[in-house]
Parts: C-alpha cells; sequence; structure tokens
C-alpha cells in the first residue's frame, strides 16, 4: 500500500460508487477472506462459496449508493452475503442441497466417528461443518464473527430467542461431536 | 404492558465458542474470484450518481483525514478510464419484494390439489393487496413465508422418514393454516368497504 | 379478521335496519371530525383504519363518541350508525390500500363505547390500543400494534408483523393472540388461551389455566402456567423453542415429543431416545397425582420444562 495511506474502505467506497472499478477490485481484496469465510462456513460446501461470494460482491456493487455507513463495511457485506446463503437455501436446488445434508443424516454421521480426545481448530471447524443449516448459521455468526444474538438475529430475519436456542443446540451438538460430556 | 420475568439463565463462557472465535476470521479462496466478479459488473447497472451520502460527523472526519492520502494514492495508482456517466437509480441492500412465492409442500404432505385451490384465489386477493403495502412489511411477510417453506421442508424430509407420523402431518397442516392465515389478514385488513351490503 | 367473519359482518349488516347515520366526510382543513350516537350497551362497533391509530376506551354512559383527526384531506370518513351496530371507517379512494413514499398522513380514530359493547377492529398499519372494554374484542392488523385487554368476553388480537399485547385482569375471557413476526405478551389471564407464531416470540402467563394451544413455526414460545386437574395443554413447533414453566405443585400427564431436537425437564425422568439411529427423544411420566394433561412435540427446536 502506498505510504501515508489511511483507512482505505471509506475513500475506496466512495470512489467505488462514482463508477471506480478499480477501488471497488480493492475492496474485493481487503474484504474477500471475511465474505468467503463466512460463506464457507454456513454452507460448508467451497464450491457453492465460491458462487455465493460472487454473488455478494455483485450485489455490493449494485447496492453502493444504499450503505450509509452506519455499520461497518464489513459487516455491511456480512449482511449482504448471508441474505445470498439464505436465499440460495430457498431455492429449489438450495433446497436439495439442503435435503442431502438433513439434520437426521448428520446426526447419524455423529454417532458413527469416534470422538476426539483434543479439541484443534479443525476440529472445531469439523463440528462446525457438521452442524444443521440452523444452528450452524448461529455458531458462524456470533461465535466465529462475533455478532451479537441481535445482530446474528436480524440478519437471519429470526428472533433472538430462537439464536439463544440455536445456539444452546449447536454447543450440545458439538460436545457429542467432539466427544465431551454433555452439559445437564 | 405487564412485564414478564421470563428468559432464558445466561449460561457462564462456553469453551466450545471460546474456540470458535479463535478461528481464522479470513478464509483465502482457493482461487482470485475477481475475474468472475468484474465479468459480471460490466452486466451490472453502475452505481447511482447521487453522492455517496455519511454520516456528517465521520465524513468529515474521513475528509480530513485522506485528503493527502487521496492525492498521493491517485498520483500512485492511474484510474481506471473516465468517470462514466451514471443513471440516478433508486437502489436498496436489500431489494423489497414486489410479489411473493407461496409455500410449496413436498410430496410427502398429503396436500392435494383441492386443498391448494381454496388457496389460489386467496392468494389472487392477497396478491393484490400485498404490493400495496409498506415496503417493511413486505418483506417481513415475504420473510416469513421463507420460514414456513424452510418448516414444509423440514417437515417434509421428516416424513419421507417417518411417513405415519400424526405429529409431523399435524404440524404440516399447522404450518398451511399459518400460510393461509396470513394471506386473509392481508386481505380483509382495513377494508370496511367489503362490509357493505 | 377471517374471511369467514367478514361474510358474517356483511350478513349482519344486510339484516339491519337502515342506518340513523350515514355518510362520508373529509377534512379539508385538518379539523376533527366528531360524532356522537346513542346505542344500546351491548351494541356492535366495526372500526377499519388504514393508517394511523384507533383507540378505544369505554365510559358510563350508553353512547358512542367519535373523534377522527385525518391528515390527509383525500381521507374519507365513513360513519353509519343506529342503535345496535356502528361503523366507522376511514376510506383512501384511488388507491386506497396504495403505499406510497410521501404518503405518511395518519387517521387517528379516538373513541368512547360502552363497556359492555362488542368491538371489532382491523387496520393496515394502524396501531389499535383498547383498554377497559368488557364485551367481545376482535382487533387485527396487518402492521400495527395491538394492544388491549382482557376481562370475561373472548378476545381475539392479531397482527402480521406487529407486536401483540393482552393483559388481563383476573377474568375467564378465552383469549387468542395470531402473530407472524411480531411478539406477543400476554400476561394475567385465567382460562383458555390459544396463541400462534410463525417467527415472533410468545410469552404469556396464565392462571388456573383450562386449554393451553400454541403453536409455532420457528417462534420461540415461554409460558408459565398454574395448572388445574382438568388443565389441557398442547404446544407444538417446527423449530422453534418451546418452554413450559408450570407453577408447584406439579400434578399431571406429560407426554412429550421430539423429532430430532432435545427435550430437557427438570420433573421426572431424562427424555430416552425413540431409535438408536434417529435423533428423536421422547418423555412420557406423570408427575404428582396426575390430573392435568401437557403435551408438547417439536419437529428441530429445544423443549424446556420445570417447576420454577
Amino acid at each position: 500500500m502506498p505510504a501515508g495511506r489511511v483507512d482505505s474502505s471509506a475513500e475506496l467506497v466512495m470512489r467505488a460508487c462514482r463508477g471506480d472499478v478499480g477501488a471497488f477490485e480493492d475492496l474485493y481484496r481487503q474484504h474477500v477472506g471475511r465474505v468467503y469465510g463466512l460463506c464457507l462456513r454456513m454452507t460448508g460446501q467451497p464450491e457453492s462459496a465460491e458462487d455465493l461470494t460472487q454473488d455478494t460482491f455483485v450485489s455490493a456493487w449494485r447496492s453502493l449508493p444504499g450503505y450509509e455507513g452506519r455499520s461497518s463495511f464489513s459487516t455491511w457485506l456480512h449482511r449482504i452475503a448471508v441474505n445470498a446463503v439464505l436465499a440460495k437455501r430457498r431455492s429449489p436446488q438450495g433446497r436439495n442441497e439442503v435435503s442431502m445434508t438433513d439434520e437426521l443424516g448428520e446426526q447419524m454421521e455423529f454417532e458413527a466417528d469416534a470422538p476426539m480426545d483434543e479439541a484443534t481448530p479443525i476440529d472445531v471447524e469439523r463440528a462446525i461443518a457438521g452442524l444443521p443449516p440452523g444452528a450452524r448459521d448461529i455458531v458462524v455468526l456470533h461465535g466465529i464473527y462475533g455478532y451479537s444474538h441481535e445482530e446474528a438475529a436480524e440478519m437471519l430475519g429470526v428472533a433472538v430467542g430462537t439464536c439463544k436456542a440455536q445456539l444452546h443446540r449447536a454447543r450440545h451438538l458439538m460436545r457429542a461431536r467432539m466427544g465431551e460430556e454433555r452439559a445437564t | 404492558m405487564n412485564t414478564i420475568p421470563f428468559g432464558p439463565r445466561n449460561p457462564p463462557e462456553d469453551p466450545l465458542l471460546a474456540k470458535a472465535a479463535e478461528l481464522p476470521k479470513d478464509v483465502a479462496p482457493p482461487h482470485d474470484l475477481w475475474p468472475g466478479i468484474a465479468a459480471r459488473l460490466g452486466e451490472v447497472e453502475k452505481p447511482a450518481a447521487r453522492p455517496f451520502r455519511w454520516p456528517l460527523a465521520l465524513a468529515a472526519g474521513v475528509l480530513v483525514a485522506s485528503v493527502s492520502a487521496l492525492l498521493t494514492w491517485s498520483l500512485v495508482r492511474a484510474p481506471e478510464g473516465p468517470v462514466p456517466s451514471t443513471q440516478v437509480a433508486k437502489t436498496t441492500p436489500e431489494p423489497v419484494p414486489t410479489d411473493i412465492v407461496p409455500v410449496k409442500y413436498g410430496p410427502n404432505s398429503g396436500l392435494s390439489a383441492k386443498d391448494f385451490g381454496a388457496r389460489d384465489e386467496l392468494l389472487r386477493q392477497f396478491r393484490g393487496r400485498f404490493a400495496s403495502l409498506k415496503p417493511e412489511t413486505r418483506a417481513a411477510i415475504a420473510k416469513n413465508l421463507a420460514i414456513m417453506q424452510t418448516a414444509a421442508d423440514e417437515i417434509d424430509a421428516a416424513l419421507a422418514k417417518d411417513p405415519a407420523s400424526g405429529m409431523l402431518k399435524g404440524m404440516l397442516v399447522g404450518t398451511y393454516k399459518q400460510e393461509l392465515q396470513l394471506y386473509s389478514t392481508v386481505v380483509t385488513a382495513g377494508d370496511g368497504l367489503t362490509r357493505r351490503i | 379478521m377471517s374471511i369467514r367473519n367478514v361474510c358474517l359482518a356483511a350478513a349482519t349488516l344486510a339484516a339491519l335496519a337502515a342506518p340513523s347515520l350515514a355518510g362520508a366526510e373529509t377534512s379539508p382543513n385538518g379539523q376533527p371530525i366528531m360524532k356522537h350516537v346513542n346505542v344500546a350497551p351491548d351494541a356492535t362497533v366495526e372500526v377499519s383504519n388504514v393508517q394511523g391509530r384507533v383507540e378505544v376506551a369505554t365510559w358510563d354512559k350508553n353512547e358512542v363518541e367519535l373523534v377522527a383527526e385525518l391528515e390527509s384531506p383525500k381521507d374519507e370518513l365513513e360513519f353509519e350508525a343506529n342503535e345496535r351496530y356502528v361503523r366507522i371507517s376511514v376510506e383512501r379512494p384511488n388507491g386506497k390500500y396504495r403505499h406510497d413514499d410521501d404518503d405518511e398522513d395518519d387517521a387517528t380514530l379516538t373513541l368512547r363505547v360502552p363497556k359492555g359493547i362488542r368491538l371489532i377492529a382491523d387496520t393496515v398499519s394502524a396501531d389499535i390500543a383498547v383498554s377497559g372494554l368488557r364485551g367481545e374484542q376482535k382487533l387485527e392488523s396487518v402492521s400495527g400494534e395491538v394492544q388491549t385487554q382482557a376481562f370475561d368476553a373472548p378476545v381475539r388480537a392479531t397482527s402480521v408483523s406487529g407486536e401483540v399485547s393482552v393483559v388481563g385482569n383476573g377474568g375467564k375471557a378465552t383469549v387468542s393472540t395470531e402473530n407472524v413476526s411480531g411478539s406477543t405478551t400476554v400476561g394475567g389471564i385465567r382460562g383458555d388461551y390459544h396463541g400462534e407464531v410463525v417467527s415472533g416470540e410468545i410469552r404469556a402467563t396464565v392462571a388456573a389455566a383450562q386449554k393451553i394451544e400454541l403453536n409455532s413455526v420457528s417462534g420461540d414460545i415461554e409460558i408459565k402456567a398454574e395448572l388445574t386437574p382438568t388443565s389441557r395443554v398442547n404446544m407444538e413447533s417446527v423449530s422453534g423453542t418451546l418452554t413450559l414453566k408450570i407453577k408447584p405443585p406439579v400434578n399431571a400427564e406429560f407426554d412429550v415429543e421430539s423429532f430430532s431436537g432435545d427435550i430437557d425437564s427438570c420433573l421426572g425422568p431424562k427424555a430416552h431416545s425413540t431409535s438408536k439411529y434417529t435423533p428423536g427423544s421422547e418423555l412420557n411420566y406423570t408427575q404428582g397425582n396426575g390430573g392435568a394433561r401437557v403435551e408438547m412435540q417439536t419437529l428441530s427446536g429445544e423443549i424446556s420444562i420445570c417447576d420454577r
């Protein structure tokens, strides 16, 4: 980055709003990791995550004038990404994909694998990937990316109580997946 | 309004969630996605010409801090060509639906064409009202229909494994009834004239 | 309001004598429009509004008083009344259901009515607030808030995305609430309660519960109930959380089933799996002397039962 360059997102957004594709590419390079990371963990499928990441940035380009700075640009991108993931789940193709990883199938997978002795980052990632969609969404948004229950609920279009319940459920399932004792 | 002191007990900090928080936020995609994005940018409308609006105080701070950096940056990186003229257009981060997709019930639902015939008439009236509701109301309705769709899909998948389950069949019928009730509420709302002779 | 009730209301209108007061008025100068009519103490009052507010309070007179404040000169107030029936409606001709971005004009209808009248109110986005009414109530809105009190007569409160609030006053009203994405709060009622949500939440307290039926798709339901020996509680969700707190001592039969969610009970035995290969679990037992019956079912939500 050039010397003396300060907070790039604000300037880049302003320039991108004026049609500067180069500025938007810089925004892409700054934020693609977080967007892809969120899409990958919410879908559990790298190929879908790539498509959804592209969809997110294309939607963001179209919607730039609507970004008013009330949240960080990263958070705004995440909102668009979450919408893209949820929209894909609702689509006929997405429904087929969801049905292949339905809760029953995933639970059977939990029972088949041996528990892990130590929770390595890979174990945690695998445990999250094995969660059913609702529980996985909240663990990704709240657990990994640090959104509050209220923020996550708003992004997912569910009640705050539902988020908390899904988180509670996710903890149980992850502990079972990783072989730890169930909480009573 | 009474305040009912409900609410789950806040659980102590969970070690699993703490581990999740330690996971890397950024995950690089296997390959560069920019070329695909750039190709699609050429197909969509460019951002509107209206000035980028930023909260006033923040805008002032950004301006003061970034003037010199902007000058430096413009010297380092050549612009991508003349700034194209743009059209004024209303865009929002989340498009407001102008129509809805009724819930689709799977092959295990047990609902018949006759059942859906009753819904069709209601939908016809509902769509006439839906488009005229406030944007936030339309968005809320669309979101909740999506939730009902997810529910119908989950129940149908469960029915495939346990087709005799009375519980599941009851839930599916309940979901369908709630869908109809939603349409009905919108259709009859604020419509005093329908009660004239 | 259901289509069936709309047809019923139309039939009721058809059976009435010609109204003594009828007509449409606008308020070009923005001045309030006032109406006043003598009615029977158990007359029916129907109020319909699009945007703004409907406020209904009670008094000791056998009269209906209306103060209508119409911000928009395009709105028309329809007022028809006789001794048994009053109909009040705000109409927006030429696209009365059209919401334009610059169309923020409200219509506020403030009524005072006899305590025993039957009230039917429905709005698109206007809030509905009712206080002190002892008669039957049917209150419905698409996006407005609905607030009322319950005494002994049936109360039905519905909103698609607005909040619903019903406060009991020790009477035995049958209360019914329907909400899609708004939150529902019901407190201090006795007797029967029927609640439905899609993604919104229900928080309810029911004393001397007789029949409680609560249904949710993904919204959470939390209820505190005092059971009697004849209580019947049925709670069902697709993915929402169901929480039941029962005032001790608890004497009830429990029939709890989950297809893939968890069941957590601080009473009686732990839930057991229904199959080695499926995540489902169930809980069937009798606490204390039995008597009341509690059925709870969920597809993938969580169920929680306790006496504290």
